[in-house]
C-alpha cells in the first residue's frame, strides 16, 4: 500500500529572533491526514511560534514548513488555500453577527456561494445556541466565540487545521465539547496540529504528542507507546530537567 | 475577495460612531457657518454695490463736463464677492483687496484693508464703514471644515486600521487565509475615503440648498462646477491625512500609540507648521515695504524724474507755461513722472504677490496649505481672484483712457497719455457708452489650470505615502 504524505510538514525548521532568542530549534515534524498531533511544552517552548511559521506569519531562519506539499514561504497563498487556523482567544468582528462572521472569513478561505442554511448548519454542528446565531457577536462568551471559530475553520474545508491553544480558558463543558468536533474533524481525514498546555486532553484526543523545550522537539509519542507509559510523568520530568545544551 | 474586504469594511466604517460624529458635527458647521456667511456676504455685496453706484455717479458727473469734473473720473474697484466665498474665503491680510483708478494721473494704487491708503480713504467716503478691514472680516468657510475638522476625522477613521485589527486578534484569522497583504491596507483606505467622501457631499449638498433658501446669495449654475473641483481638491487632502493615519497605525504597537502619534502629526501640519512660516515669514522679510512707505517711494520716484526731466526741458518752460500747456513735450513730461510712480507701486505690487509664492512655496510641506490654495483657486478667490482683479482693470484703464481721448480730447487723437484739464473738453459724453468696469469670473478651465500644481503636490504626498504605508505593511509582523 502507497505510503501517505504528509499534510503538514516542518524540515529542519529554526526560528531565531531579532533578539537573539532561539525560539524554535531544528525541528521535524509529519502529520498526516486523519492526525491528530499535540504539542505540549511550557510558555516560551516555542509552540506558537512553530504555528506561525506554518502560517507564514514569520519567515523561518532555516528549514521549511509545507502544507499540503507546497513551500509556506515560497508560496503563502497557494498553501494557505489548504490550511485553517484557530486561536488560543478567537476575536472576531463584534459589530457583526455570527453568521456575518462566518461569511466574511468562508469568503476568504474562497467559499464563495454558501446559504444562510449552510452557516447555520456548521453552526449547529459545533452546537452554538440557535438564538446566537443572528446576535452580535460582541456579546459572545469565550466559549462562544472558539465554537465559531471553529466553524470558521470547518466552513473552510482544508485538510490540515492548526490550532493555538484552543481550550485555554474555556470551561470543562466547552473543553469537552471542544475535542468532540475535534475527533469528528480527525474522522474527516483532516491533519491537525493543536499546541497545548492540558496533558489531560491531548493524551485525549492525540494520536501522536510532541514535548518541546527551549524550542525543541525533545520527545515524541503515539497514542499507543503511551498505554504503557505517564504522559505526566514524562512532560513534568522534562520540564524539571537541566537546561538543554546549545 | 477584496470586494468582500471592503464591503465588510465599509459597513463596520458606516456603522461606527465615528462615522455618525464626523457626519453631525460637518453638518453642524456648515449650518452655523452658513449663518454666518449670508451676513458677512451681505456685508460685502453691499460694499461692493455702493462702490458701484458711487463709481456710477461720478462717471456721470465726469459725463456731463469731462474737463470741469475730471476727479470725477476715479473710480474705487473691489474685488467682486462671489458665493465661491463660501467654498474659501482665502482672505489674507497681505493680498488687497482692489484698487483705486485716478484716470487724471493714469494710476492704479491698492487697496489694502489694513493700511490707510488714499484709495482707502476714497472707499471710506463710500462705505460708511470705519475701515475696509470691517468689511471683509474673515468669514469662515467649507475650506476651514475640511482642512481642520475633516482632516481630524479622517485620522481618527484610519489611526487603528491596523493596530486596531491586531489588537482585536482578526488579524491573524484574516493572514491565516490566501489574502494578499496589500488587501486590507487598501481596503480600510478606500473605505475611509469613501466614508469621509460621504460626508462631505452632504455636506456640499447642504452647504448648497442653505444659500440658496438664503436670499442674500444668489448663484448660477457655475458654483456647481466650483463645487464639484473644490470635492476633488478635497478627496486628494482627505485622502493625505487616511494615509497618514494608516501610516502611523503600521508603525505603531498600538493603537494609542498611533492615536497620540496621529494627533502629533495633524497639529504639525495642520496649524504650527503653515501658522509658524506665516510668522516668521513676514512681508518684511523679502522687503516689501508697507503700503504707506510705497506711496511715499513712488512720490518721491515722481518728483525725482520731475527734477530729471527738468533739465532737459526747454529754457523758457518754466517762464512759458502757456506755451507748452498742450504741447507733445509737456505731455510726455507729465507722462513719464506719472509712469515713474505708478512704476514704482507697480514694482511693489509684483514684489509684494512674488513674496506671497514665496512662503506658499515654504508651505508646500504642509498639505493643508496644499490644500487651502487649491481650494482658492478653484473656487477663484483669495490672490488667484487678485491677480485677475488686476489684469482685467489693466486692460480696462487702456479702455477708458481710448475712450475718453476718442469722445473728448481737445487734441490730435492719441497725443497724449493720461486726462488733464487741459487735453479734454467740456463736451459732454453719452454717459451709457462710457466702459464700465465688471470683475468677470474666470471660467473653471483656468480655475483648474491654476489648482493644479498644488492639486498635483497633494497627488504626490499621496503616492510617497501609498509607498510607504504598502512598503511598510508588507513587513509588518501580524502576530
Amino acid at each position: 500500500m502507497e505510503k501517505q504524505q504528509p499534510i503538514l510538514k516542518a524540515e529542519d525548521l529554526s526560528k531565531r529572533y531579532e533578539d537573539g532568542v532561539l525560539a524554535v530549534d531544528h525541528v521535524n515534524l509529519d502529520i498526516y491526514p486523519g492526525e491528530v498531533y499535540c504539542l505540549l511544552g511550557a510558555n516560551g517552548a516555542g509552540k506558537t511560534t512553530a504555528i506561525n511559521l506554518f502560517l507564514n506569519f514569520i519567515p523561518p531562519t532555516t528549514g521549511t514548513c509545507f502544507i499540503n506539499g507546497i513551500d509556506v514561504t515560497r508560496d503563502p497563498l497557494e498553501a494557505k488555500k489548504y490550511v485553517a487556523f484557530v486561536s488560543e482567544n478567537v476575536m472576531l468582528y463584534g459589530n457583526f453577527t455570527a453568521r456575518q462572521n462566518l461569511d466574511f472569513f468562508a469568503k476568504l478561505g474562497g467559499k464563495e456561494n454558501l446559504t444562510k442554511e449552510a452557516y447555520y448548519q456548521v453552526m449547529r454542528r459545533v452546537s452554538l445556541q440557535e438564538k446566537a446565531f443572528e446576535q452580535r457577536v460582541k456579546n459572545f462568551s469565550k466559549g462562544m466565540r472558539q465554537k465559531l471559530g471553529i466553524s470558521i475553520a470547518i466552513i473552510k474545508n482544508a485538510p490540515a487545521i492548526l490550532l493555538d491553544e484552543p481550550t485555554s480558558g474555556l470551561d470543562p463543558k466547552a473543553a469537552e465539547e471542544f475535542l468532540e468536533i475535534l475527533a469528528e474533524l480527525k474522522g474527516e481525514g483532516k491533519a491537525i496540529l493543536m499546541s497545548t498546555h492540558d496533558i489531560f486532553r491531548a493524551k485525549e484526543i492525540g494520536d501522536r504528542i510532541g514535548i518541546m523545550k527551549e524550542g525543541r522537539l525533545v520527545m515524541e509519542r503515539t497514542r499507543e507507546e503511551l498505554q504503557y507509559e505517564d504522559l505526566v510523568k514524562i512532560y513534568i520530568d522534562y520540564m524539571k530537567s537541566e537546561p538543554l545544551p546549545a | 475577495m477584496f470586494r468582500r474586504m471592503l464591503k465588510r469594511q465599509l459597513i463596520e466604517d458606516i456603522l461606527t460612531y465615528r462615522f455618525l460624529v464626523s457626519l453631525v458635527l460637518v453638518l453642524v458647521a456648515i449650518v452655523i457657518f452658513s449663518l454666518v456667511f449670508t451676513g458677512h456676504y451681505h456685508n460685502l455685496q453691499d460694499a461692493y454695490a455702493k462702490a458701484r453706484t458711487q463709481n456710477d455717479d461720478n462717471l456721470k458727473e465726469f459725463a456731463k463736463s469731462p474737463s470741469e469734473n475730471l476727479m470725477s473720473a476715479s473710480q474705487s474697484f473691489l474685488l467682486k464677492p462671489k458665493p465661491e466665498l463660501f467654498i474659501s474665503e482665502a482672505y489674507e491680510e497681505n493680498i488687497p483687496q482692489g484698487f483705486f483708478f485716478r484716470a487724471s494721473q493714469h494710476s492704479l494704487q491698492v487697496l489694502s484693508p489694513k493700511e490707510e491708503t488714499a484709495g482707502a480713504q476714497f472707499h471710506r467716503s463710500i462705505s460708511k464703514k470705519e475701515k475696509l478691514a470691517d468689511v471683509l472680516t474673515y468669514s469662515p468657510d467649507l475650506t476651514f471644515i475640511v482642512q481642520f475638522l475633516m482632516s481630524l476625522f479622517a485620522l481618527i477613521l484610519a489611526f487603528d486600521a491596523v493596530t486596531g485589527e491586531k489588537e482585536k486578534g482578526t488579524l491573524r484569522l484574516i493572514y491565516s487565509n490566501p489574502v494578499k497583504r496589500a488587501y486590507l491596507v487598501l481596503a480600510k483606505y478606500i473605505s475611509a475615503l469613501f466614508t469621509l467622501g460621504i460626508v462631505l457631499f452632504i455636506g456640499l449638498i447642504l452647504s448648497l440648498i442653505l444659500l440658496n433658501v438664503s436670499s442674500e446669495v444668489s448663484f448660477s449654475s457655475s458654483i456647481f462646477v466650483s463645487v464639484s473641483l473644490f470635492f476633488l481638491a478635497s478627496i486628494f487632502y482627505l485622502s493625505t491625512f487616511i494615509l497618514f493615519g494608516i501610516s502611523c497605525s503600521v508603525s505603531s504597537h498600538s493603537s494609542r500609540n498611533s492615536l497620540v502619534l496621529c494627533l502629533l502629526v495633524w497639529v504639525f501640519l495642520v496649524i504650527v507648521f503653515p501658522k509658524s512660516t506665516g510668522m516668521f515669514l513676514t512681508l518684511k522679510r523679502f522687503d516689501v515695504p508697507t503700503e504707506e512707505e510705497i506711496n511715499q517711494m513712488a512720490q518721491k520716484a515722481s518728483i525725482e524724474t520731475g527734477g530729471r526731466l527738468e533739465k532737459r526741458l526747454p529754457a523758457d518752460y518754466g517762464s512759458n507755461y502757456e506755451k507748452y500747456r498742450r504741447s507733445e513735450i509737456r505731455l510726455k513730461a507729465d507722462a513719464e513722472i506719472d509712469k515713474s510712480g505708478q512704476d514704482v507701486l507697480d514694482y511693489y505690487l509684483r514684489k509684494k504677490l512674488a513674496a506671497i509664492e514665496e512662503v506658499r512655496k515654504v508651505n508646500f510641506f504642509s498639505p493643508a496649505s496644499l490644500f487651502e490654495y487649491s481650494a482658492s483657486s478653484v473656487a477663484g478667490t483669495g490672490l488667484f481672484h487678485f491677480e485677475s482683479l488686476w489684469n482685467q482693470i489693466r486692460r480696462y484703464e487702456n479702455d477708458f483712457l481710448s475712450f475718453v481721448k476718442n469722445e473728448s480730447s481737445v487734441l490730435e487723437k492719441g497725443s497724449f497719455f493720461y486726462l488733464t484739464y487741459d487735453t479734454i473738453s467740456n463736451k459732454p459724453i453719452d454717459f451709457n457708452s462710457i466702459p464700465k468696469f465688471e470683475d468677470k469670473n474666470s471660467g473653471p478651465g483656468e480655475r483648474l489650470k491654476d489648482a493644479f500644481p498644488y492639486i498635483s503636490l497633494l497627488a504626490l504626498y499621496n503616492l510617497f505615502l501609498f509607498a510607504f504605508v504598502f512598503y511598510k505593511f508588507q513587513n509588518y509582523d501580524v502576530r
